[in-house]
């Protein structure tokens, strides 16, 4: 039996989150300035200069196999990669704030279809849904962003269910129907607002989760359009070239990896600050 | 007793036939399949007649009966490239997917299970800090990257393993370790925190005050009881191993389902992309109903609802 010390409360330094959104926010800052920022065209071919490797002059990152500059796609790229990260993100929490909403607060009937509508689409392997479906209807940027989002709902609606079903028996929902308080208000004003907390922590882990998606989606070429650069698509270009190359595949692959691991940081972060029993624990 | 598993089996044949209307609901929002079978020239009447063959002619409602009825027999219809019933080219490919799952679950437990308890026993201490640093970047570490990392590494540097391919134990190796070290990462911190979990409850204090060893306390009332709720995420790591080998397979040319899938994706082979996704789904909701059942026969305290 160990004593609560104070170094144990922390699993990691605490620096660690304060890195992790500082991370975000540049990777954010630099989505926003692409333009400003990229030295070259992501698109613009050079085939005398193809296949550069890192820190050769003029490119920083090296080139690709059509001689197009790795910076300047690192950082277009991380547009598409962040737009995934919030939009279906947002998306996804919407819906699933509203049926797990509705789910516990409600019960019955709705909540046996609501839960059933939940462990069909959790049976899916994930991955494979969202092939599924983006070969089906094909992928532009922004139909790939609203099916992650359509069909990532289903953990949001889970916790959030669970946690309503809690709050609504605490007292100050029952003095507010008291009141006169009507279903809307009382859903809406007096449990979402205290129920809410863990689906922020959900929100970190789940972008992160749905940026690797994407990118795999990109890897095997059925995510956005060839022509809108991405880390995903990248990493498969570099595939081919892992002989010769090997910066080609390994640079966006790192640029994924420090985006999810700032996400799943400041996840966990969130998660010890807002549930005081996770942190005993983790 | 039973009728637990009376609810049970009800929820999950429910869920059965929730996956098959999404299922049919996608390969009919996705376009016409007479469409996909007949070459660009066909004649209206070589479709009319193709449409009204596959029953497309007939109402949603009826289309669903028929495509319901003959999924529930394991008919999914032929592949429109090979002509073999879809559910064949799936099951040819169900042994290579469960090798890979196998071969990654074991890897990963052989992993998870010493380094979570050893982080957990001595929580805040500089191998607790180690473990958890590498289960963070485990988990971000993309799976198909950590494949071409080792390929880069293993075959192409060292030339001791073979980039690709099936059949040999040599094969297994890279693919199973891409999968498994994610699983380790994520099974790991679970280990960790139930061992944290148990090892701070009255009866393990109790064990500790009447002065038992503590080898003994740890063997007999810390894991045994912080492990116990770690059997049912396994089976849904299994179960989540078999789906989501899709890029792995795909790197690695393992000739699994999840290959099998993205290839009919590509050739637009729409009944073995049903047969496939129906049947992993399946086998997710059969996992996860067993897990369910054990679960409670294993651990006497939770109630039956």
């Amino acid at each position: 039996m160990k004593s609560w010390t104070f170094a144990s409360r922390f699993q990691l330094p605490s620096l660690t989150p304060v890195l992790a959104t500082l991370g975000l926010c540049i990777v954010a800052i630099v989505a926003v300035l692409a333009p400003a920022l990229a030295p070259f065209n992501p698109n613009l071919q050079d085939i005398s200069q193809r296949l550069l490797p890192p820190l050769a002059p003029g490119h920083l990152l090296g080139t690709d196999q059509l001689g197009r500059d790795i910076l300047s796609r690192l950082i277009y790229g991380s547009r598409i990669s962040l737009t995934v990260g919030f939009v279906s993100v947002a998306l996804g929490s919407s819906i699933g704030t509203l049926l797990g909403l509705c789910a516990g607060y409600f019960g019955g009937l709705v909540d046996d279809i609501i839960r059933w509508l939940m462990n069909v689409f959790l049976a899916f392997p994930f991955i494979l849904l969202v092939i599924t479906v983006v070969a089906g209807f094909g992928s532009s940027a922004v139909q790939l962003v609203v099916i992650l989002g359509l069909v990532s709902w289903t953990d949001y609606a889970k916790v959030l269910r669970a946690e309503v079903l809690s709050v609504r028996e605490r007292d100050f929902v029952t003095a507010a129907r008291s009141t006169g308080a009507t279903n809307r208000v009382l859903m809406f004003r007096h449990i979402l607002p205290n129920a809410i907390s863990p689906l922020i922590v959900l929100g970190s882990f789940d972008a992160a989760r749905l940026i690797i998606v994407a990118a795999a989606l990109d890897f095997l070429g059925l995510g956005v359009p060839a022509n809108i650069p991405s880390w995903g698509s990248m990493l498969s270009d570099g595939r081919a070239y892992m002989q010769v190359a090997w910066w080609l595949a390994t640079i966006p692959g790192i640029a994924i990896m420090l985006i999810v691991i700032c996400l799943n940081v400041l996840g966990d972060w969130l998660r010890d600050r807002t549930d005081p029993r996770s942190r005993a624990v983790e | 007793m039973i009728l637990f598993l009376a609810r049970r089996l009800f929820e999950a044949i429910a869920v059965l036939i929730g996956i098959s209307l999404v299922v049919f609901v996608i390969s009919r929002l996705s376009g016409d399949p007479a469409a996909l079978m007949l070459p660009p020239e066909a004649s209206d009447e070589d479709f009319a007649q193709l449409r009204h063959e596959m029953g497309l002619d007939q109402s949603l409602y009826v289309q669903y009966l028929t495509f319901a009825s003959k999924a529930i027999h394991g008919d999914f219809g032929e592949s429109i490239r090979n002509f073999v019933p879809a559910t064949q080219l799936v099951v040819e490919r169900l042994p290579a997917t469960l090798l890979l799952a196998c071969g990654a679950l074991c890897i990963a437990l052989t992993i998870a299970f010493p380094a979570g308890i050893v982080a957990g026993l001595n929580r805040g201490s500089i191998i607790d800090r180690t473990v958890m640093t590498f289960c963070v970047i485990g988990q971000g570490v993309p799976v198909f990257w950590s494949s071409l990392l080792l390929i880069l590494f293993f075959s192409v540097h060292l030339h001791v393993l073979p980039t690709s391919g099936y059949g040999r134990l040599e094969n297994l190796i890279m693919p199973a370790s891409a999968l498994g070290i994610y699983t380790a990462a994520r099974l790991s911190r679970l280990v960790r925190s139930g061992v944290i979990e148990v090892a701070s409850q009255d009866y393990v204090r109790a064990a500790h005050a009447k002065g038992l060893a503590v080898r003994d306390v740890v063997q007999n009332y810390v894991l045994r009881n912080a492990l116990l709720p770690i059997v049912t995420v396994i089976g849904l790591d299994f179960a989540a191993l078999l789906g989501g080998a899709v890029i792995t397979e795909t790197i690695f040319a393992w000739p699994g389902v999840g290959r099998l899938t993205v290839e009919s994706i590509t050739r637009r082979d729409f009944p073995v992309v049903q047969a496939s996704v129906i049947m992993l789904a399946a086998t997710y909701v059969v996992i996860n109903f067993l897990v369910d059942i054990i679960y409670r026969f294993i651990d006497p305290r939770i109630k039956l609802r």
